[in-house]
């Protein structure tokens, strides 16, 4: 979990937030959260603190809001409903003194009970660094809007990909080869220029440049690492762009297996070998074909590619997977297959205080196919919305087994129970090839009730391992298990939460060692309350 | 994600392009303008029928070379991207846009593009990092109309730690450029501007931005902009459209004026999902503005909402309601017939690329557009859409030589539209317009040492109110050319350049032309097929 790379880490979270960023509903708002902004130690004042509700969220969540820092140093927001929150300086200048605690921009998730006051959060800034240099051609030409690799190197020299935390202008070369990097932690960077087989760059443009590392290694065991201090500008770090590999495409159609003729405006994904796993992974969806179904892919160094059939639920079509491999001249003629796609369809229902014209009226409930036992490369299935009338329907699945979910704007309903023609679905939808199932009943209820707890670590985490918890439905409840956001001090909030039975798994982070199991019940309105002490 | 989405919209977009058979490929050739072979660069091909939807690109290999294929039939648009440089317009002889087709062989320049670049620092002299900065392209300091892709006329860039930011590959223009510190991104990105009201160099609101011109390739440099950390407003408030699925702008125009203040846009994809859909435009300072809905996307003719004047002072203002109804459209069908002798080796062509363009009688003033161009299917049927109410005129490009315009008519109502035009009622649809071409048509190449336009005026009598046979053209590099003529006899009349073209369509305006043009007896007989080269005209005393 710790291994993961940060992106992930901050997307894993983000999806996370879509079910879980409802406000609180009816609660007391008493709650304070307060805190302290020092910049290389000392209380600075004027610095802009952001509280987001959820507590992830952009600039337009509701309920985020800001207060400036003190004399001392201090901010403190007042009147707040229980729930978790993050509070962060957004600045593309100071970096959080404490690095990687969840990312480098300074940030804190805390959660509040009604009517407490939850005090030291404090923020640990300092200025970040800049590196610049200038990116050159072979023949000594500026690369104009080249983008640069930044990596991050700790003490033990584990590299960690920066350049997902940056923003996009920084890392990309000007039209006279320059660029500059800044806002930059204080530490170890490595750099580079160019790409990887397989990143997926290379059908945007003709030429393909394979990886440079800064001084001009190709190799990143021999990459130089630039050192970089606070407030400090590392300046001259150029670079020149390794040898251009000739590029090719790969062109075909798109067969309708239902005609056997080519599908006019065919859909296909197409696929990159993945240089880490070895293995085919989606890069890019639902491409259309022209008005003979003829598709191409271009700009493609040599390497393993692959071209699959779009799950499309306009067409009902689905398709497979297609290993291409680029030798040395262009790939014509391969053909992609669409088969018919299997539907699940039916209609919604609601139960509890829900209104349920309200709810269809709005048209923000949608519906998410999970496939179960999808290949690790096949794209996932789309989403489809439930319609005004009550009635829904995923189309273009491909064969395997499904469970279903509600996705989209209405936080506050969760899918209790699955029925299909009147008789309840435990575990999951088994879809064979083209098959359609229609009948579906997905009942919704009101997410009515809410956890919170805290998780008392008894004895001590050895260096680099932290607690992590996930919350299992058992019985009713949630149709998915989620991770539970805990903050620093271990206290975490769920809600809103669908009733139900619950199973809380903790875990250290970094081994994977389950610690303890509990088991909860959710009921409507208060809160469930649980404290889990753990022995690591 | 909004992007992500945008892009699979555009691609489903596709799909609706339909056509016949045939082995569509576009060839050539990226250079700068020296010679040099650019590497690397995008090629995209729009089809023309659809003229917002990319059909396909193909980037440029180590010699500049590039090979579209899989396009559809059809006339296309070609555009080359590749950072800092800036396509040169591809024109044809008329100074028309030029269409390619299968088949053809293109050479693209490209010039390096020009640079903006300056700092922007904080009413205390402290630099501002990683504020957007924007260049907008100004069409009130251009006498021309830009891109309807709003995102087209729009060059961001942000700050750095310095406060220095740098534009560049720009388009020869003139540009405002100013701030948006409503746009914040994701969580990460600061917010602290997030509320603020642009500030326009050197230190104004947009009213009294100082418009920049640059030209090809030239950089300006300390355009700096002091913020003025002015506290905007938001205007919002729901749209409802009641067409079709596709890509809804809500744009705040300066009022009475298509030059656009601040846009959202929302992709409306599922059907029967476009009621009440909410708008915000934030960052607006106080101000009067005039607030427009519009879709040109989707299945139908398209949709617009009246325009609402507001005026922001003070405070947010909410709740606004805009109501898009369906734009006006002009459909039909194109016919070819033989003429009354075949020409030999007639040059080829496709009805399907013969352009279908409506202009607007009396064009407003840019950016406010007044051609509206189509193409028609293989099934020869054309439909122009995206039309506001107005009067407007058929103008036809044959995509052969050898065809010339014989009537525009609407046959069930027995109505000549070329002598009447066209008035269109807002979101009407005005259907079976007949377009009769003929083969046999004409063409005249010669010399005029002057900036002038030349004017063909029929001096058959008979066809003294035709305005299908009326032509004219302006001189460009000391030569003019006209193509597909109906064969006739024709007086050639020159004026000096002035604003208003299309002098044919008005009665008063062609009797004019005849009388200068009987006065001025200079005349010369085409016949069919025939096509005239090196006709030298001087300007008439």
């Amino acid at each position: 979990m710790s291994h993961q790379p940060l992106l992930s880490r901050i997307l894993f979270v983000y999806c996370l937030l879509a079910v879980s960023a409802a406000p609180a509903r009816a609660q007391a708002e008493t709650a304070s959260i307060s805190g302290r902004v020092t910049l290389n130690g000392a209380p600075t004042r004027g610095v802009k603190v952001s509280l987001v509700p959820g507590p992830y969220g952009s600039a337009k969540t509701p309920g985020r809001q800001s207060a400036r820092t003190d004399d001392d140093g201090r901010f403190e927001f007042k009147g707040l409903a229980a729930g978790r929150y993050g509070i962060l300086v957004a600045s593309y200048v100071y970096v959080s003194e404490d690095l990687f605690s969840q990312s480098a921009r300074p940030f804190k998730l805390c959660t509040v009970t009604a009517g407490e006051a939850l005090a030291g959060q404090d923020l640990r800034l300092v200025r970040g660094g800049a590196i610049t240099g200038r990116v050159t051609l072979a023949d000594g030409r500026p690369a104009i809007a080249e983008r640069l690799t930044l990596s991050y190197v700790d003490a033990s020299g584990k590299s960690i990909d920066y350049s997902h935390d940056l923003n996009s202008d920084a890392r990309r070369t000007d039209d006279r080869g320059v660029y500059r990097i800044f806002g930059l932690p204080p530490g170890r960077y490595r750099l580079s220029v160019g790409q990887d087989p397989g990143e997926g760059r290379g059908g945007s443009g003709g030429v393909f440049h394979r990886r440079v590392y800064y001084p001009g290694v190709a190799s990143e065991e021999r990459a130089k690492l630039i050192e970089v201090r606070e407030s400090a500008e590392v300046a001259d770090i150029d670079l020149q762009l390794g040898v251009a590999v000739k590029t090719y495409a790969i062109r075909g159609r798109v067969i309708d297996t239902a005609s056997g003729k080519p599908s006019p405006g065919g859909l296909t994904d197409f696929y990159l070998m993945d240089a880490r796993t070895h293995r085919l992974r989606a890069y890019s969806f639902g491409n259309s074909a022209n008005d003979r179904g003829e598709f191409s892919y271009s700009g493609l160094p040599p390497g393993q590619y692959g071209v699959a059939g779009t799950n499309d639920p306009r067409r009902n079509v689905q398709g497979d997977l297609l290993p291409v491999e680029i030798k040395d001249e262009d790939v014509e003629g391969i053909e992609i297959k669409l088969l018919p796609g299997a539907a699940i369809s039916g209609t919604v229902a609601f139960e509890g205080d829900v209104d349920a014209a309200a709810v269809l009226r709005r048209e923000r409930l949608w519906i998410r196919p999970i496939w179960l036992d999808a290949p690790e490369t096949a794209p996932r299935p789309n989403n489809m919305p439930v319609e005004a009338q009550g009635g829904f329907r995923l189309n273009g699945l491909a064969p395997g087994k499904y469970r279903l979910d509600q996705t989209g704007g209405e936080p506050d309903l969760s899918l209790t129970r699955v029925e299909l023609n009147g008789a309840l679905v435990q575990e999951a939808f088994t879809v064979k090839s083209g098959e359609q199932i229609a009948g579906v009943r997905l009942v919704f209820s009101p997410r009515s009730g809410a956890l919170r707890g805290r998780i008392v670590v008894l004895g001590s985490l050895a260096a680099g391992e932290r607690i992590a918890a996930a919350l299992r439905p058992v019985a009713g409840g949630e149709q998915l298990a989620r991770t539970i956001l805990l903050s620093e001090s271990l206290t975490f909030v769920e809600q809103p939460l669908a009733v139900g039975e619950y199973e809380i798994v903790v875990t250290i982070a970094k081994q994977v060692r389950e610690l303890t199991r509990r088991r909860v019940t959710i009921r409507e309105g208060a809160p469930t309350e649980i404290s889990i002490e753990v022995r690591p | 994600m909004k992007n992500a989405l945008l892009g699979f919209l555009l691609l489903l977009g596709c799909a609706a392009v339909q056509a016949q058979s045939r082995t569509g490929t576009i060839t050539g050739r990226v250079m700068d303008e020296g010679g040099q072979p650019l590497v690397g660069a995008t090629v995209s091909a729009s089809s023309a029928l659809a003229a917002r939807v990319t059909v396909r690109s193909a980037p440029t290999d180590e010699d500049g070379r590039f090979r579209l294929t899989g396009l559809s039939s059809g006339a296309f648009l070609l555009s080359a991207s590749s950072p800092a440089y800036v396509m040169k317009p591809m024109l044809d002889a008329a100074g028309e846009p030029r269409y390619v087709r299968d088949g053809d062989v293109v050479a693209i320049t490209m010039a390096r593009g020009g640079v903006i670049t300056g700092r922007v620092l904080d009413a205390s002299g402290e630099p501002i990092a990683g504020m957007k900065v924007q260049a907008t392209r100004t069409p009130e300091a251009e006498s021309r109309s830009l891109p309807r892709n709003l995102f087209a006329n729009v060059f961001a860039t942000r700050t750095d730690d310095r406060g220095v930011y740098r534009i560049f590959g720009l388009p020869a223009g003139a540009y405002v450029v100013g701030t948006d510190g409503a746009d914040s991104g994701w969580s990460w990105n600061t917010d602290d501007y997030a509320e603020d009201a642009p500030t326009y160099h050197p230190n104004s609101t947009r009213d009294g931005a100082t418009a920049l011109t640059v030209a090809a390739g030239e950089e300006r440099t300390d355009i700096d902009i002091r913020y003025r950390g002015e506290r905007g407003r938001t205007v919002s408030g729901q749209f409802s459209d009641s067409g079709s699925t596709g890509i809804v702008y809500v744009e705040l125009l300066k009022p009475g004026t298509g030059t656009v203040i601040a846009f959202d846009w929302h992709s409306i994809w599922a059907p029967r999902s476009n009621q009440n859909v909410g708008f915000e435009l934030r960052g607006i300072p106080d101000g009067e503005y005039d607030l427009v809905a519009d879709r040109r996307d989707g299945e139908d003719d398209g949709a617009t909402s009246p325009r609402r004047r507001i005026t922001v002072s003070g405070a947010d203002v909410t709740g606004i309601a805009l109501r898009l109804t369906p734009y006006a459209s002009v459909s039909g069908k194109l016919q070819l017939v033989d003429g009354p002798v075949a020409c030999p080796a007639p040059p080829r062509g496709a009805i399907e690329e013969t352009a279908v363009t409506l202009l607007s009688e009396a064009p407003p003033p840019p950016p406010t557009e007044s051609a509206f161009t189509s193409f028609p299917t293989p099934q020869s049927e054309f439909r122009i859409r995206y039309l506001p109410g107005g009067r407007y005129r058929l103008r036809l490009q044959p995509a052969s030589e050898d065809w010339y315009v014989r009537a525009i008519a609407r046959p069930a109502q027995k109505l000549d539209l070329a002598r009447t035009g066209i008035s269109l009622k807002a979101g009407e649809q005005f259907k079976d317009v007949l377009v009769t071409l003929s083969t046999g048509a004409a063409g005249l190449q010669g010399t005029l040492k002057a900036a002038a336009r030349v004017h063909l005026v029929p001096v058959e009598k008979e066809a003294a109110d035709d305005p299908l046979r009326y032509f004219e053209t302006d001189t460009v590099d000391g030569g003019f050319a006209f193509r597909n003529l109906p064969p006739g006899r024709y007086w050639v009349v020159t004026r000096t350049l002035r604003d208003a073209p299309n002098a044919a369509w008005d009665a008063a305006e062609r009797a004019k032309l005849r009388r200068d043009a009987e006065a001025a007896n200079r005349s010369i007989e085409l016949k069919a097929c025939q096509r005239v080269t090196g006709y030298a005209l001087s300007i008439l005393k």
